[in-house]
């Protein structure tokens, strides 16, 4: 028995090696591919035809949907924000998702809405909607108001409402960059492939300054917990999409800013409103749908369209936040498991998802077996010494040099901190979050297997600080 | 053979931690370097602005020309080109800023690049060259639009289009029928680039238009012509082309007139009632568009057929022209709310609401002409009967005049119940 135990024990021991080792060559190619694109495509920036569409008639008209419940201190803002944007035909439905505040209220009141009886076909299924609100001088806007059944009820049923050929969502707690919807349907416009999705980068709200309904200064927040997500944030969208993007495998799309067309969502059914992460559920669904129809299709990240949202501060809320992720994750492996190690599905089937499977849903259990088997064996005279003290260092210092890199990219291309307090700040919490952050994550990511498993499958809810636009406004 | 592996696992480390310091020293000294290059090109391109200006309004620019050459990798050649690219846009320096550019070597040094393999510096020239708007260089841009790659084609239209002259818009308008053969994106770049060019270009658009066979060209250009201000020779050209055998093109011509017509009166919007008839849906949408925006009188009726289209963007767009009409299109409602279409009818009602046509029909209620009380009274009841009753409701909650809550009460109390 003993013999066995320590069997298990070193063989462990290598496993983890093995595996730490296939994770981290992962990263380094996408590292790789994504300097190179990144910089291929902000020299390519300063010829980009961008501004032309906003006065193209080639331009699609673009559908903003916000869902929004209990938003009553922010919606005001964010809708301005998306009524403000630089793009020649587009509408913005706010779907009230059965808030318990005055959301509804506010957005009456705020601009003149009157309650109107719209057609309105329930194509894809969603609770019943209570009503219709519009102001002819605002021919651009429309306000629904229905019974609550979550995030991905609500897109639903702005999808049934819209009648544009693309729809992009946005949070309820988001400012968008004016440009932001035109950058995010360039490649539509630009590519010779149906683009049948596009996401953009979502960047921390957190502590800016807001001039007119939009980010008007950068600053760091003050919260220790929010400048660990700028620099996870900078380092999950700089290389880690741009990387997927470019072997077209990408599976998530921030659901806080990413276009959709239409006709491909009707398609594959829309959102499914029992998934919590419905946002890359409904991005494998189109990456399914599209190779098993035989269809060309791309789905694009982009890394100059940028949207401003807030992130959670507290402890617990992350800690909800970051379960909810990982259970979405999690839905989505075991839902699509038909895709896994399928040939017929070419690199998705094949790569991306097993990837996905071992590494991403599986990692938070072997990291934390990890951090106690190898301690264990060490104490146990199992492992030497100097491997236990090679491994801990090696382990940490990739954790480093990831992080590093990920504000070197931020650095090398946008450049949005621009002070060198900012700088050495977010360097220094790139450092910093491998000392417990990046623990703590993987504890909650672990608990959401646990989780899953006991069937606790329910969506949590994230409180957040609030961004508090009257103190951070500037007229 | 656990001695290789501890110095393989130390070198991974050693390497890493030599990468981290790396990646540290290159971000620091990157940022410095920024600093001091942005620095150093603003207050250069201050001063060359201010040395510039005051050459040119005395001058002796061209026999200081001297002055303001510099090695292309220079922070001084940029600046210079920065500067004069700014005056560029600038009426009175243009042509001398132009004749500075092309003798301190700038476009000859960008021409040179429109060479280069490279797909990014070669875009990135004919991006410059556009930008410096370079009339010599047209038939060197031109002769880009000849090539395979698409990325150097649109960034050459475009460059074309900033250059703005007659020359240019000839190279894209004589390269259109290969364009449009070889991409999407092409021609999607091309229709956007010709707005640029202004209403100067209509006579050359409407040449061409006339002289190219493919209907997708013209359906572009009439797309063009629609964005430009309208004038007589567009109202012509688009007349021209309201029979055309191409759907795109019918619905394309209609646009222009519905736009251009507004403005010369001896235009005969009658021209365009056929066009309500037309197999293609497109052309039914355009033409109720149309319509609608001149408000023809002789159009009411026609479009009365639009509002119970089989295709529903026609019949929004239908309802939403004949609430243009105001009260002359009741009848027409009153007729269209009596078919047996549901989808239609709500079309229609959808309309009548989001127009704040339903606050009008609701004020008639109470008007002396009691025929037209009555039928709006009518047109209430169905759209009452169809579940459009919201603003009655309102009205009776929010509203003032008790003569007209009193009529809607009636009208949304189902018979045999009191009010």
């Amino acid at each position: 028995m003993t013999g066995f135990f320590i069997s298990f024990i070193v063989g462990f021991n290598y496993f983890i090696g093995f595996y730490y080792g296939i994770v981290n060559f992962v990263y380094s190619i996408l590292l790789t591919t994504s300097l190179i694109v990144i910089l291929r495509y902000i020299k390519r920036i300063k010829y980009s035809p961008v501004k032309d569409f906003s006065y193209s008639p080639e331009t699609p008209p673009v559908s903003i949907l916000i869902p929004a419940y209990n938003e009553e201190r922010i919606i005001v803002q964010t809708l301005k924000s998306a009524l403000s944007m630089n793009y020649p035909f587009f509408d913005v439905i706010v779907i009230n998702d059965g808030s318990l505040d005055k959301t509804l209220e506010i957005l009456i009141m705020k601009f003149k809405l009157r309650k109107i009886d719209v057609v309105y076909r329930n194509i894809l299924k969603t609770s019943p909607v209570r009503g219709f609100y519009y102001n002819p001088e605002i021919p651009n806007l429309i306000v629904i108001d229905k019974e609550k059944a979550g995030k991905a009820d609500a897109l639903n049923c702005g999808v049934n409402a819209s009648k544009n050929p693309y729809v992009c969502s946005v949070d309820a707690d988001s400012l968008m960059e004016r440009d932001a919807l035109l950058r995010l349907m360039a490649p539509v416009l630009e590519s010779t492939i149906p683009v049948v999705a596009a996401g953009g980068v979502v960047r921390i709200l957190n502590g800016t300054e807001i001039r007119e309904n939009t980010v008007s200064e950068i600053k760091l927040p003050r919260s220790s917990l929010a400048l660990f997500q700028i620099v996870e944030y900078l380092r999950a969208f700089l290389f880690g999409r741009v990387g997927w993007d470019t072997m077209n495998s990408i599976l998530i799309l921030s659901g806080t800013f990413s276009l959709f067309n239409k006709a491909a969502v009707m398609a594959v059914g829309g959102y499914n409103v029992k998934h919590v992460s419905e946002d890359m559920e409904l991005v494998i669904k189109l990456h399914r749908y599209h190779i098993k129809n035989n269809k060309p299709y791309r789905i694009k990240f982009i890394s100059d369209p940028i949207c401003w949202s807030e992130v959670p501060e507290k402890l617990k809320m992350l800690g909800r936040q970051r379960r909810r992720w990982h259970l979405g994750l999690i839905q989505c492996i075991v839902e699509h498991r038909a895709l896994m190690l399928n040939p017929k599905y070419g690199k998705l089937g094949l790569f991306i998802f097993p990837y996905y499977f071992f590494f991403e849903m599986l990692g938070p259990i072997v990291e934390l077996l990890g951090y106690i088997i190898v301690p264990l064996s060490y104490i146990f005279g199992l492992l030497s010494y100097d491997y236990f003290l090679l491994f801990l260092i090696l382990a940490i210092f990739y954790g480093v040099f990831l992080s590093t890199i990920g504000v070197f990219l931020e650095e090398l291309t946008y450049r949005r901190y621009p002070k060198w307090s900012h700088l050495f700040k977010l360097l220094l919490y790139g450092v910093f979050e491998n000392f417990g952050y990046r623990q703590i994550n993987s504890f909650w990511r672990f608990q959401a297997i646990i989780r899953y498993i006991f069937g606790k499958r329910k969506w949590e809810y994230v409180e957040k600080k609030g961004v508090d636009y009257e103190k951070n406004s500037k007229r | 053979m656990q001695y290789t592996f501890r110095l393989t696992l130390l070198t991974i480390i050693l390497s890493i931690l030599c990468l981290v310091f790396i990646i540290l020293l290159a971000t620091t000294l990157r940022r410095v370097f920024h600093s001091w290059k942005y620095k150093e090109l603003d207050k250069q391109r201050k001063d060359f602005r201010e040395k510039l200006q005051r050459d040119l309004d005395s001058g002796k620019v061209f026999q200081r020309i001297n002055d303001y050459r510099s090695s292309s990798r220079s922070i001084k050649f940029q600046a210079i080109e920065d500067v004069l690219i700014g005056l560029i846009n600038e009426e009175r320096y243009r042509k001398e800023a132009q004749e500075i550019l092309v003798k301190l070597g700038y476009i000859t040094f960008y021409e040179k690049r429109l060479k280069s393999r490279n797909i990014i510096t070669k875009s990135s020239a004919i991006n410059k060259i556009g930008r410096m708007v370079s009339e010599s260089s047209i038939d060197k841009l031109t002769d880009i639009l000849k090539t395979k790659n698409i990325e150097a084609i649109s960034v050459a239209v475009r460059s074309l289009s900033k250059i703005g002259s007659i020359g240019g818009l000839k190279g894209i308008l004589e390269h259109m029928p290969y364009l449009f053969k070889e991409s999407l994106v092409a021609q999607k770049t091309v229709e956007t680039s010709l707005t640029n060019f202004g209403t100067q270009a209509i006579p050359m658009l409407i040449e061409y238009g006339k002289k190219f066979i493919d209907p997708r060209i013209t359906a572009t250009l009439l797309e063009v012509i629609n964005t430009l201000p309208p004038t007589k020779m567009s109202c012509s050209f688009a007349q021209d082309n309201l029979k055309s055998n191409e759907a795109e093109v019918r619905a394309k011509a209609v646009k222009v007139l519905g736009q251009a017509s507004i403005s010369y009166k001896e235009f005969d919007p009658g021209i365009l009632l056929p066009l309500v008839r037309d197999h293609v849906w497109f052309v039914r949408l355009q033409a109720a568009n149309a319509l609608g925006n001149l408000r023809y009188q002789k159009a009411l009726y026609i479009l009365g057929t639009l509002i119970i289209d089989e295709n529903w963007q026609v019949r929004n767009a239908a309802s939403l022209s004949l609430t243009k009409f105001g009260d002359a299109s009741i009848d027409i409602f009153l007729i269209a709310l009596k078919f047996k279409d549901i989808y239609a009818k709500e079309s229609i009602c959808e309309e009548i609401e989001k127009t704040n046509f339903v606050y009008r029909l609701i004020q008639n209620l109470d008007s002396a002409d009691r025929e037209l009380c009555e039928k709006s009274k009518e047109v209430l009841s169905i759209m009452h009967s169809l579940q459009f009753s919201t603003p009655l409701i309102e009205y009776l909650k929010k509203g003032e005049n008790d003569l007209i809550k009193r009529e809607i009460a009636l009208m949304i109390t189902p018979k045999g119940q009191k009010t």
